[in-house]
This record gives C-alpha cells, sequence and structure tokens, in this order.
C-alpha cells in the first residue's frame, strides 16, 4: 500500500516532467512517421509498415526514452536528500524501489498508450483499420512496453549502485552503445569465430570443368556440412542478440510482417528476453539497494 | 519513565568503529542535548534509534518499542530532522508535507496549513520548494518532523544555516514541544544553543559517551568570586553557600544558589573589609566540554 503511495507519485513526476514530454514526443513522431510513410507509398498493414521500417529508428528513441526516465531515478533522490528525509517517515526501502518500479511501468505504459493512440488515429484518417491491424498494434505496444521497461531497468539498476547522476548517466550511455549498436553489429562476426572455420569447399571439383552434376556425394555432403554450419552460426548469433533487447525487439516487431511478407520467425527466446532481462536487473536493484545504509 | 533506552549500542563502518558500547537513557518530556564534535557518532546514534541503520550489536527501545523488532512502529512515534536533507523542488511546501503524511493515513489540509503556520511558513504553502531559502527548508524540516504528532523528536542540527530570529523561532518551538508533553532529542555542536534549550546533556566523543547529566551538575553550580582586603573571614560567607578557596588567584569561590552579590558586597563591607573582585561564575558548558573532550583525545590516541 505505501508502496502505492510512492508510485502515485512518481507517475505524476514523471508524466509531468518535461523530460517526460519531449521523449513522448519523439516516440510519437517516429512512430508516425514509419505508418504514414508507408500508407502514403501503399494499402498494406500496418504492422507490415511498423515493423519495416520503423522498428529500428522507433527502438532506438525507445532505448533513451527508458534510459532517460531510469538514469537518475535513485541518484536524484540520494543528491538532493530526499531519500533521507524519506526514510525518516514509517516506510521500508523495498517500497520505495517497487514504487518508483510501478510508477515509471505506468508512465511506460501511457507513453505506449499514447502513441498508439496517435497511430490509430493517423490511419484512421485514410481507412478504417482491420481488427487484426488493431491485434497487431496491440502486441507492437506489448513490445514496446516491454522493451521500454527493459532499457528503464539498466538505467534504473545502474541509478541504484552509484551514488550521482552524472555517472549514472555515463554507465547507462555505454551500456546502451554496448547493447544497441555493438552487440547487432558484431554478433555475426563473433558466432562465425565461435563456430569454426566453415567446411572447405571441394575446390577440386568446382575447377572440373565437367562438373555438372549437383548429385556428386562429395558435393552432396558439402553442402550438408555448409547448412549446418549455417544453421550453427545462426543459432549463435541469435542467442547472443537474446542479450540485446534491440535484436530482441526489432525482431519481435519484425516478426509481425510474418503473415505478409517474411517466413515465419520463433520469437520466444526474445519475448522472454524483454521479460527476464528486465525483472532480473530490477531483482538485482531491488537487492542493492535495499541493503545499502543510510 | 525513559522514552529512550539504549545499551551496548555498537557500530563500526569497515574498520572505523562509529559507536563504541553507548548506553543512553532520555527521560519524557525532556530536552535533551547530544553534544560532540563532527564525527563523534551523532547521526549514526540517531541513525540507529530510528531503525535507519543496523547496530553491530546493542539494544534500543523508543516508547518501549523495540527498535529491531519493529522499526516502522518507532519511526511513527517519532519525527526527525536530518541534516543533509532536501525536499521535493519541484512541489509545493504543502504538496512535501501532504506526501509525507499519506504515510501516516493522511492529514487533513487544515492541519498542514496550521503546522506551517507553527513553523511560520503560511505565507510560502503553495510557492514550490525550489524557491525557497536555506532557512525557509530548514522551518519546513521542523513541519515535517512534527506532522504526525510525534512523541519523540530528533533535531540533528536543526539551527544550521539559520538567522538570530530564526534561532530564536526554532529554541521557542522546542520548548512549547516539551510543554505539549514531547521529549525532544536535540544533537548539536552549537554549546550555547544546546546550553539556552536544554536541561540534559549527554557528551559523545568518537562513538564513546562520555557523561550524561543536568548542565549544572555536570558543569558545577553558580558561583561568586570574591576577593578582599584583607582576606575575608570563611565564617562569613558561609551563611551565602560552600566556599572554597582559590590559592591560584587569591579568592574565595562561594557556590551559591541566586546571584548575590550586593548582599555579599553589603555584608563584607559592614564586616570591614574592602572589596577588590566580586564577580560571578556561571556554569560554562564549554569549558567542561572543551576539559572533556581534550581528556579523552589523550585517552583514545594514546
Amino acid at each position: 500500500m505505501r508502496a502505492l503511495i510512492v508510485a502515485k507519485k512518481e507517475f505524476v513526476d514523471i508524466i509531468t516532467s518535461k523530460r517526460f514530454m519531449a521523449l513522448l514526443f519523439a516516440m510519437v513522431v517516429f512512430f508516425l512517421m514509419s505508418v504514414l510513410q508507408t500508407l502514403s507509398a501503399s494499402r498494406i498493414s500496418m504492422g507490415t509498415a511498423i515493423g519495416f521500417f520503423g522498428s529500428s529508428g522507433i527502438a532506438f528513441v525507445g532505448g533513451i526514452f527508458g534510459i532517460a526516465l531510469g538514469f537518475d531515478m535513485i541518484t536524484r533522490e540520494k543528491e538532493s536528500g530526499t531519500l533521507r528525509i524519506l526514510l525518516t517517515h514509517p516506510l521500508f526501502r523495498d517500497e520505495i524501489i517497487i514504487g518508483k518500479a510501478i510508477g515509471a511501468f505506468l508512465a511506460i505504459c501511457l507513453a505506449s498508450f499514447v502513441t498508439m493512440l496517435f497511430m490509430v488515429g493517423a490511419i484512421t484518417m485514410r481507412y478504417t483499420p482491420s481488427f487484426e491491424e488493431i491485434l497487431s498494434l496491440a502486441k507492437l505496444t506489448l513490445a514496446t512496453n516491454a522493451y521500454l521497461f527493459t532499457f528503464f531497468s539498466i538505467a534504473f539498476l545502474v541509478s541504484a549502485m552509484v551514488k550521482n547522476s552524472s555517472t549514472s548517466l555515463a554507465i547507462t550511455i555505454g551500456i546502451f552503445i554496448v547493447l544497441a549498436l555493438m552487440i547487432p553489429m558484431f554478433s555475426s562476426v563473433i558466432a562465425q569465430s565461435l563456430a569454426g572455420q566453415p567446411p572447405e569447399e571441394p575446390f577440386d571439383l568446382m575447377r572440373n570443368q565437367n562438373f555438372r552434376n549437383a548429385s556428386d556425394p562429395r558435393w552432396v555432403s558439402y553442402m550438408e556440412e555448409m547448412r549446418s554450419y549455417r544453421e550453427k552460426v545462426q543459432s549463435i548469433t541469435s542467442t547472443i542478440s537474446v542479450f540485446s533487447p534491440v535484436s530482441s525487439y526489432t525482431t519481435i516487431v519484425g516478426s509481425l510482417t510474418q503473415s505478409t511478407v517474411f517466413r515465419t520467425v520463433d520469437i520466444t527466446k526474445n519475448i522472454l528476453s524483454l521479460l527476464i532481462i528486465p525483472a532480473v536487473l530490477f531483482g538485482i536493484a531491488y537487492f542493492r539497494f535495499t541493503r545499502e545504509e543510510l | 519513565m525513559a522514552e529512550i533506552e539504549i545499551e551496548g549500542l555498537t557500530k563500526s563502518f569497515g574498520q572505523f568503529r562509529a559507536l563504541d558500547n553507548l548506553n543512553l537513557y532520555v527521560e519524557e518530556r525532556d530536552i535533551f542535548g547530544f553534544l560532540g564534535p563532527n564525527g563523534s557518532g551523532k547521526s549514526t546514534t540517531i541513525n540507529c534509534i530510528l531503525g535507519l541503520i543496523k547496530p553491530d550489536s546493542g539494544k534500543i527501545r523508543v516508547c518501549g518499542i523495540d527498535v529491531e523488532e519493529n522499526p516502522l512502529e518507532v519511526r511513527r512515534v517519532c519525527g526527525y530532522l536530518p541534516d543533509n536533507y532536501g525536499f521535493y523542488g519541484n512541489m509545493t511546501a504543502i504538496d512535501n508535507l501532504k506526501y509525507f503524511s499519506e504515510f501516516y493515513g493522511g492529514i487533513s489540509r487544515d492541519a498542514i496549513e496550521e503546522l506551517l503556520a507553527l513553523v511560520g511558513l503560511s505565507h510560502a504553502a503553495e510557492k514550490k520548494v525550489s524557491e525557497f531559502s536555506r532557512g525557509m527548508k530548514q522551518r519546513l524540516g521542523l513541519a515535517q518532523a512534527i506532522l504526525n504528532d510525534p512523541k519523540v523528536v530528533f533535531l540533528d542540527e536543526p539551527t544550521y544555516g539559520l538567522d538570530p530570529q530564526g534561532i530564536a523561532d526554532f529554541q521557542k518551538i522546542m520548548k512549547d514541544l516539551q510543554k505539549k508533553g514531547k521529549t525532544i532529542f536535540f544533537s548539536s555542536h552549537i554549546l550555547s544553543e544546546v546550553k539556552e534549550v536544554c536541561d540534559t546533556v549527554g557528551i559523545i566523543y568518537r562513538g564513546r559517551m562520555l557523561r550524561v547529566g543536568k548542565i549544572s551538575e555536570l558543569c558545577g553550580s553558580l558561583a561568586v568570586v570574591v576577593q578582599t582586603e584583607p582576606r575575608a573571614d570563611e565564617g562569613l560567607l558561609k551563611r551565602f553557600g560552600r566556599v572554597s578557596y582559590d590559592e591560584k588567584r587569591d579568592a574565595w569561590i562561594v557556590e551559591v544558589e541566586k546571584d548575590c552579590r550586593v548582599e555579599l558586597s553589603k555584608h563584607l563591607f559592614e564586616n570591614g573589609y574592602v572589596v577588590k573582585e566580586l564577580r560571578l561564575k556561571v556554569p560554562n558548558l564549554e569549558e567542561f566540554y572543551f576539559r572533556l573532550v581534550r581528556e579523552n583525545e589523550g585517552v583514545n590516541s594514546g
């Protein structure tokens, strides 16, 4: 109950802050741009529009949104001395941290919901979206919530670990760069080095001008080895990508297009990643904060 | 009845022993002055009393409630104005107090306005705290400390940064709270202030409680230093109080209950003595405090 008092205050503080307004505006603009861009070209499904054009841009802005909400959530209270005065009242530390997380989560939900409303509004100006499209939007909203909360949790954890907001921001930006840029960029390179050397091509067979038979046992064997090598690389890449919320989010958002353009993608790992990572990070932040002394 | 009971309180931060087997009893309705230099363990003691930090060993009870077993209940019956605190600058004074009051089940707006009037902040009730001066924040800090109508109020360096009028107002509020039956635990290193408002003082140094008692008991009673020509007969002075002779000064020290220099001088004159010096010596907390700290500096470093 006392955690809800903290949550209510945090929620109001967040949604009335200039920071929140500016970031919400940026998110709405990015989402609308991706929808309108597609709608002006041809009438394809809204899910496709988001998955096809919007995901990486939104992922970037969304990541910053999550970080901006969380990086100073605890350090600000430590620096200003409000944590000290708050703790003098009948309130446990865990109620403070849970309240803060609830408040931030509600603000994130509100931001996603407002963004979705804008998108629906933009689309209904042109045509009435189908039930399937509304469902895609709902899935997108859920994925966006989980994604924003993941980055919020990263920033929140750092805020619980360090003493001041500037250090927290610097560390969080560093983590963001690793997760949003480095991992997606280098995951296939790392996967290839972990998977080892690819199978050797049967050069002598290929150089032979009379080679026409694709059913040659050596060629069949090479193709088989190559396929399993590619699967191995793919598997390692997707495993590494699971640690990047950006990759998980773009994969999930991309899967919203599966019925129209692309093949079916298994997003279970990605969904779990966006649920487990924030839960674990929040757990560590909780542990750290509740064991800290004034 | 003791409102605060501390037995064998010990707390270390790494290798540093902040509190060393501290024992303390503060009586109900007392204004207790908790004296000690910076870093002596005053704030750590208060934080332990309120369950904000966990001691390594020792027992603490406030109003009979065990702090370790029930820290929230203790905070319910206590109010605390810590040092180095802050308020939510984006909120008004009244909203800050309303927020804190929710942890006690909510307090009416009228009651909050009354509190602000008590600390002299009526005019700034709707002002954002970010626009407050340091003195105004101190006053708001006091208001939040007594928001829940506590039985015991802890004030940690409450007058730091206040102007003389602010200090006087704070002292008056402390005395008024005492009249209302509150126990005040007043931590400070400003001796003159402690002397002004406190009945009892405790002196802490390097985590050890050096002395606790009434100011008059600790520093000695009121005295008159008498020097006459020729040296006055001891028997003449005895009717005013206990007499001792200070050879260094070549003067009599008469411990008195009130300032009786007029009567004393008349009496000496009538008996044919010429008064060379007749000076009132008030109990000196500063002298006592510095002597005690000096003595213990040697003990601790040696």
